[in-house]
């Protein structure tokens, strides 16, 4: 299953998990935790979004966690 | 997975905290009294998995195999079983008595999720499963009394223990050489077979170990992990085809094949045509709103307080000297006092943000837009941080930082002051009425439009040419939409209006008190004045752009230290006789084509000072004067270019 999903992202494309759980027949809870093994393994990194030291210094800072208080998880593959 | 909640729970204040020897990570140990037993419990450091990926993995699997504690209480998430299962496939493959903890039943229950857990328990080879709900001391006497129960009859327990053999894994018949290669050859606590599985997991520290403790045998091992390269892949795979059958036969979720209302809202918000047209129409609305609503209120402000504010503290001060009078009425009130007339925009506009990211829908249009941008050939991680670029353009360019890729990250830097900030937008919106009248929204779209469509074109020629079409798989996880919360959406509001306004009382002041001496100085007259005399010097480049007042070009050229002063300076230079409507005043000295020439370019102008200094520090002066040039180039020839066009279309 891990491989079949490798095969999926090969594709270079821009997924939403559903889409993924849906081409695999499984769970999107399923993708979800073999998406954290690929990227435990380096084969995905995961996206921060939060803005954190780096806020520093910005008047409008705050203003910003519109973006990042937005809940979702983003992985991209690595290079490799 | 409330591990640490479960053993604080048990152990209370006989807990000894140190670090792991000669690690950093923490320790935490214990002691619990329960029916006369006296039982040592170890926090073992949270881990998903027993391969060597942390340091934290390491120190749990060497404690299991070299200490082989009498039994091991693993904790798992019920309401994310499928994240925790992979940790109990590994364990339950190594000889010590197991119990598992299903902790957060109540989290699963309420999302729906029904979990036998006697199924479980079967299909683990009876090895115990108890629910628990460790926040409220529910199930853990029941736990204990399973680990008391297991590491009093470890052989029977270990007997009865499911274990997932190797013809669960391909490969079987690799593992079986390696595993008769190092038979023997290693320390005794290692189980060969699971050696032989960790190699073929391509474990770094088994790896070495094997390398060092058998060197005689390693030639033969490793030209057979060589001929199966990615053994990793099949085994992690086969473990996960376990859970899945695993959670299927344990787990139901009656909600399942229901079509929910995110599902359906989904559809549209989702997909990659209707998804763009609805996000493009809620920035419409957005802008909308927002004008609609702020604008009455802006001018409000600026004819019934600010100005009148201006002209009695001008009279108040009729005996003071000249530079106090005008210092106050005309640089500090009529300048900076009339930035303070922005807070209408900005609550409107924080306030339908706050809205939409509190519901859920920006991450809906994160997803959207970063299959557009991925059409464009940017990074998958360049999204985020050009999306933080509409609230402030320097967390944009430091948040570049998750671009590992230097030439991805100098691309996004280099592209992030194009998108439009608060600071820019609020300007806009603020003479747009003034200029365009009706029109005004439209223009004030068009104009942000026009921003993403030259961010775009350089996306795609950047792609073209330098990363060839290059592209890399993105995987987005969305959340359900939420109820908003109208104290969360109030203190969003609350926070950006007191920054904004500490800015104003800070920078923009500054400027305007600046202004306002270049402005009076020497001799009161501004004609006369330094700044007249430099204005005057750029007046042939204000000339090739329709204007004709040398006032708008300084005044675009002090919103390089913050966009908001295009306004103050604009405020203090237009003087209060004449400000009665200062955006009506501006507008009298601009055709129609030099006004929308001239917020083209102050849209597409070189960022902010904090900007500048944030792109110098993550890319470089080299980078940071391109960025400026660039900007330079592309603002003024777009200016000239929608000036000069529609002037000759007759545009007037």
């Amino acid at each position: 299953m891990l491989k079949q999903l490798l095969t999926i992202l090969q594709d270079e494309t821009i997924y939403q998990v559903e889409d993924i759980a849906n081409k695999l027949g499984t769970s999107t809870a399923m993708v979800v935790a073999m998406l954290g093994m690929l990227t435990r393994q380096g084969y995905l990194g995961e996206v921060e979004q939060a803005c954190t030291s780096a806020c520093k210094g910005c008047a409008l800072a705050k203003q910003c966690k519109v973006a990042s208080r937005t809940d979702a998880h983003i992985w991209v593959m690595n290079a490799r | 997975m409330g591990k640490s909640t479960v053993f604080n729970m048990l152990t209370g204040l006989n807990q000894h905290v140190g670090n792991w020897p000669g690690k950093t990570i923490e320790q935490k140990t214990g002691v619990v009294n329960y029916k006369g037993y006296k039982i040592d419990l170890v926090d073992l450091p949270g881990t998903y998995s027993l391969t060597a990926n942390s340091l934290e993995e390491r120190i749990a699997r060497n404690y299991l195999l070299k200490n082989r504690p009498d039994a091991v209480i693993i904790i798992l998430n019920a309401a994310t079983l499928e994240h925790s299962l992979y940790l109990l496939t590994e364990l339950i493959n190594l000889p010590i008595p197991i119990v598992v903890g299903l902790n957060m039943m109540d989290v699963a229950k309420q999302q729906g999720f029904q979990i036998e857990e006697n199924v479980l328990s079967a299909a683990l080879g009876d090895t115990p499963v108890i629910p628990i709900v460790a926040s409220h001391n529910q199930g853990l006497n029941k736990l204990l009394d399973a680990a008391i129960e297991v590491s009093q009859h470890p052989n029977q327990t270990l007997s009865q223990k499911y274990r997932i053999t190797p013809s669960d894994y391909p490969h079987q018949e690799i593992q079986k050489q390696i595993t008769s290669k190092i038979q023997g050859k290693l320390p005794a606590i290692y189980p060969a077979d699971w050696i032989a599985l960790k190699l073929l997991e391509g474990d770094s520290e088994i790896t070495s170990m094997v390398k060092e403790s058998a060197p005689e045998t390693w030639k033969s091992i490793e030209m057979l992990l060589i001929d199966h390269e990615d053994t990793f892949l099949d085994i992690a795979g086969s473990r996960y085809a376990w859970i899945e059958r695993l959670v299927r036969a344990a787990m139901t979720n009656p909600r399942k094949g229901t079509i929910s209302l995110t599902d359906r809202l989904d559809k549209i918000a989702t997909h990659p045509f209707a998804g763009l047209l609805l996000l493009i129409g809620i920035s419409g609305a957005v802008f909308w709103l927002t004008y609609t609503l702020a604008n009455p209120i802006v001018y409000w402000l600026g004819n019934s307080i600010i100005s009148p504010l201006a002209l009695w503290s001008k009279s108040a001060l009729g005996n003071a000297p000249f530079w106090l009078q005008g210092l106050i009425s005309d640089g500090i009130i009529n300048g900076a006092g009339m930035v303070l007339t922005f807070l209408p925009i900005l609550f409107f506009f924080f306030a339908a943000m706050g809205f939409l990211e509190d519901i859920g829908y920006l991450t809906r249009a994160a997803y959207v837009m970063d299959r557009f941008m991925h059409w464009m050939g940017l990074h998958g991680r360049s999204f985020m941080p050009l999306f933080l670029g509409f609230g402030c353009n320097v967390p944009s360019i430091m948040g570049t930082r998750i671009i590992e890729d230097r030439r991805a990250r100098i691309l996004t830097i280099m592209l992030s002051p194009l998108v439009p900030c608060t600071g820019r937008i609020a300007v806009i919106t603020f003479l747009a009425p003034a200029f365009f009248g009706k029109s005004a929204l439209i223009a004030v779209w068009g104009l942000v439009s026009l921003n993403l469509v030259i961010l775009a074109s350089l996306g795609i020629l950047t792609n073209k040419f330098i990363y060839k079409g290059k592209r890399t798989a993105f995987i987005m996880e969305i959340p359900l939409y939420h109820v908003p919360n109208p104290r969360t959406i109030g203190l969003f509001i609350w926070n950006n209006l007191v920054e904004f306004t500490k800015r104003a009382g800070t920078i923009i002041l500054l400027v305007a008190i600046v202004m306002w001496w270049l402005s009076n100085y020497p001799g009161g007259n501004i004609e006369n004045s330094i700044l007249a005399q430099f204005g005057h010097q750029l007046a042939p480049l204000g000339h090739c752009l329709g204007w004709q007042d040398w006032r708008i070009t300084i005044a675009l050229l002090t919103s390089f230290l913050a966009k908001e002063n295009t306004i103050s300076t604009l405020s203090v230079l237009y003087k209060i006789e004449e400000s009665g409507n200062l955006a009506a005043n501006i507008a009298s000295s601009l055709t129609m084509p030099s006004r929308l020439g001239f917020l083209a370019i102050q849209m597409l102008f070189i960022p902010c000072a904090a900007t500048v200094a944030a792109i110098r520090k993550e890319a470089g002066t080299k980078w940071m004067v391109i960025n400026i040039l660039l900007l330079l180039f592309i603002s003024f020839s777009a200016g000239a270019i929608i000036y000069w066009g529609l002037t000759l279309l007759g545009v007037k």
